[in-house]
């Protein structure tokens, strides 16, 4: 009698387990939105519960955090607590692909309910079943805490682009890539595909068209020596000022979301700090600028594009060693700044 | 005639450092360490004589030769050791730099496939304050030149095998295991800490592990956030003056929250140290008659699991 009561409990379990792993989704068909959307909810719940196995996980299912393999059930799996409150989706249904960034809180002796740090997730469905898992874990609380005062996207990362302007997944990527191309050894005479209210956010702070400070002047970008936060996206490029990031590389443009006009992709940024530090402005000014020390940004980054033009551009992003890889692409393709 | 001339002049490059055919001696290895480090400074390593394939690496990033602190190297540090292993056809340095004026510290590692280059694996430390101190400290402790005694030599196996039982010692939280010196003492990113009573955890620590000998420090379990040390390569040895070279890697889960400390009771861990992340370090090891006499590390933290660009 015993056992069969044992039994019974496994079933429910059994069965209570299936629907979980079901949750809205059928169990066939193509992973829509909803589906792609419904899987990061599941992964961020296994992984705050420090509990892969809670996960449909395929058996070759691989994962990285911070640009290392790691077994699954590694790394940030032990440490994080809770989920935050800030969630943008960048769905790609015919990639089987979702990108995710959000906010999450880290165990931290000093603050009982977790430490606040951002998260760059993607995820690659096959089959219903999850066979990648790409983290990109940054633990600055500032950034962190600036995402999470947004509470929401802004609307431009959820709102439909109408039906007949949309792009088609190619130029939506090209124009994306345009943005990494212009700022690469930035000369200020590139085709930069800004739209006029072009604005971007890193680690939640606005680096374009920021307020210029009570008491000082807005730098003009014909005698600047460098790049200013007040100027909009179109003058910081056509400064020709940012000529010190020297190599945007390893470009893996992971998910793009036709009916909302969004790309998101994962980069670096190197800066090689070296004679690329002095360089001349489009009037042919002699400047200075950048690191003086090797510096590569990892970055994951998502533009909201219209028209051909970026209008709004999101990125959260972390030094990593110099030269660092995605641990996703071969060396080769890990140096080059081809679109992938 | 001009291939003539060519063919003299490719002689006469094979020759420098006397002859092809011998083996790299010390005098000849700390050659291929100044020419390195001049060619850093001039940002050419081409003029340096290459193997077909050189394998680069800078803090466990391969990298094309020619980047990282071979764009950003101004010149040379004043604390400096080069470690010669004539039979491993390898040199090591351990020592100080300026990149665009700022003091840079590096352990560098070069391999030699017959007079040619043909691994540079180098760790640069960017922590000017650091830096500082290892110069403040004027040079590398003179034990890491001195030549043993023959009575106090052990061969290569048994170098190696003192370093990796200090590692173990170093995971396990046991003293005992290593083959400590009596008078041993390690300096990490050019701090002492060992028997360094005013290095201490905090103003107002109740407990001081630095004020600690090698092996006593090492039961203490202080080291206890250290779940995991690999890969582990002892790569220049120099039998001659007991010096060996390593690179290592310590992973830090970021689990391990508290330490109880045999005797004293419970020390919370450092809040760095709470975190996952890769330390990753070259060391020096002196060792005299198998025992570890002197310990010096360049050390920097990496992303959690990062991979040795050698060997993993």
């Amino acid at each position: 009698m015993r056992r069969h009561v044992l039994t019974a409990i496994t079933l429910g379990v059994a069965l209570a387990a299936g629907l979980a792993a079901q949750g809205n989704r059928p169990a066939t068909g193509p992973c829509d939105r909803a589906c792609l959307e419904g899987f990061v909810d599941e992964f961020l719940d296994a992984f705050v519960k420090h509990d892969p196995k809670l996960l449909p996980i395929s058996r070759t299912v691989k994962f990285t955090e911070n640009g290392q393999r790691l077994k699954l059930g590694d790394g940030s799996w032990r440490s994080m607590l809770g989920k935050g409150a800030y969630r943008l989706f960048v769905s790609d249904p015919q990639a089987g692909q979702v990108a995710f960034i959000g906010t999450l809180r880290e165990e931290n002796n000093m603050v009982k309910e977790g430490a606040l740090v951002l998260i760059a997730l993607r995820l690659k469905i096959d089959n219903r079943q999850i066979s990648e898992i790409e983290t990109f874990v940054v633990r600055n609380l500032m950034a962190a805490q600036n995402v999470e005062k947004a509470v929401a996207p802004h609307r431009l990362f959820t709102e439909a682009v109408p039906a007949a302007e949309r792009m088609s997944r190619d130029d939506l990527i090209k124009t994306a890539n345009m943005y990494f191309t212009g700022m690469q050894l930035n000369d200020g005479k590139g085709v930069y595909p800004f739209a006029d209210d072009c604005d971007r956010f890193e680690n939640g702070g606005k680096t374009t068209n920021a307020p210029t400070p009570a008491g000082q002047t807005r730098p003009d970008p014909k005698t600047a020596s460098t790049y200013s936060a007040q100027w909009s996206c179109m003058e910081q490029f056509k400064s020709g000022l940012i000529h010190f990031v020297t190599r945007i590389r390893d470009r893996r443009f992971v998910a793009v979301d036709q009916e909302r006009g969004l790309v998101f992709s994962f980069i670096f940024f190197d800066h090689a700090a070296g004679e690329t530090r002095h360089y001349q402005a489009p009037d042919g000014r002699a400047v200075t600028g950048g690191p003086t020390t090797p510096w590569t940004w990892e970055l994951a980054e998502m533009f909201r594009i219209e028209k051909g033009k970026i209008r709004r551009i999101e990125a959260i992003l972390e030094r990593a060693p110099y030269g660092m890889g995605s641990g996703w692409s071969n060396w080769d393709d890990q140096l080059s700044d081809k679109a992938r | 005639m001009a291939v003539a001339i060519v063919l003299l002049a490719g002689g006469v490059a094979a020759q420098c450092g006397g002859g092809a055919a011998a083996p790299c001696d010390r005098a000849c290895l700390e050659g291929f360490v100044d020419r390195y480090l001049e060619a850093l400074v001039a940002h050419n390593p081409f003029g340096l004589p290459l193997a077909q394939k050189v394998r680069f690496s800078e803090n466990d990033q391969p990298l094309p030769l020619g980047d990282g602190l071979w764009n950003t190297a101004t010149g040379l540090g004043t604390y400096r050791l080069v470690i010669s292993d004539p039979q491993g056809a390898q040199a090591g340095f351990f020592g100080t730099m300026r990149e665009n004026g700022t003091p840079v510290a590096v352990a560098l590692r070069l391999k030699l496939d017959g007079r040619k280059i043909a691994e540079a694996e180098s760790l640069v430390l960017r922590d000017a304050p650091a830096v500082k101190n290892m110069e403040a400290l004027g040079h590398p402790d003179r034990l890491f030149v001195e030549p043993l005694s023959p009575a106090e030599r052990v061969g290569r196996k048994e170098l190696i095998a003192a370093a990796n039982k200090y590692l173990d010692g170093l995971e396990r939280g046991n003293g005992d295991i290593v083959p400590f010196d009596a008078e041993c003492d390690r300096i990490q990113n050019g701090t002492l800490t060992t028997n360094n009573p005013a290095l201490t955890l905090g103003p107002n620590a109740s407990w001081n592990p630095f004020a600690l000998g090698c092996r006593e420090q090492f039961g203490t379990k202080f080291f206890s956030f250290l779940k995991k040390v690999h890969p582990r390569r002892f790569p220049v040895i120099d039998e001659e003056r007991g010096v060996v070279l390593g690179f290592l890697m310590a992973q830090v889960p970021g689990t391990v929250k508290s330490v109880d400390v045999p005797g004293h009771g419970t020390i919370a861990v450092d809040p760095a140290n709470r975190s996952p992340f890769t330390l990753d370090a070259a060391e020096l090891y002196k060792i005299r008659s198998g025992k570890i006499r002197k310990l010096e590390t360049i050390q920097m933290r990496m992303p959690y699991g990062t991979r040795s660009a050698f060997e993993w």
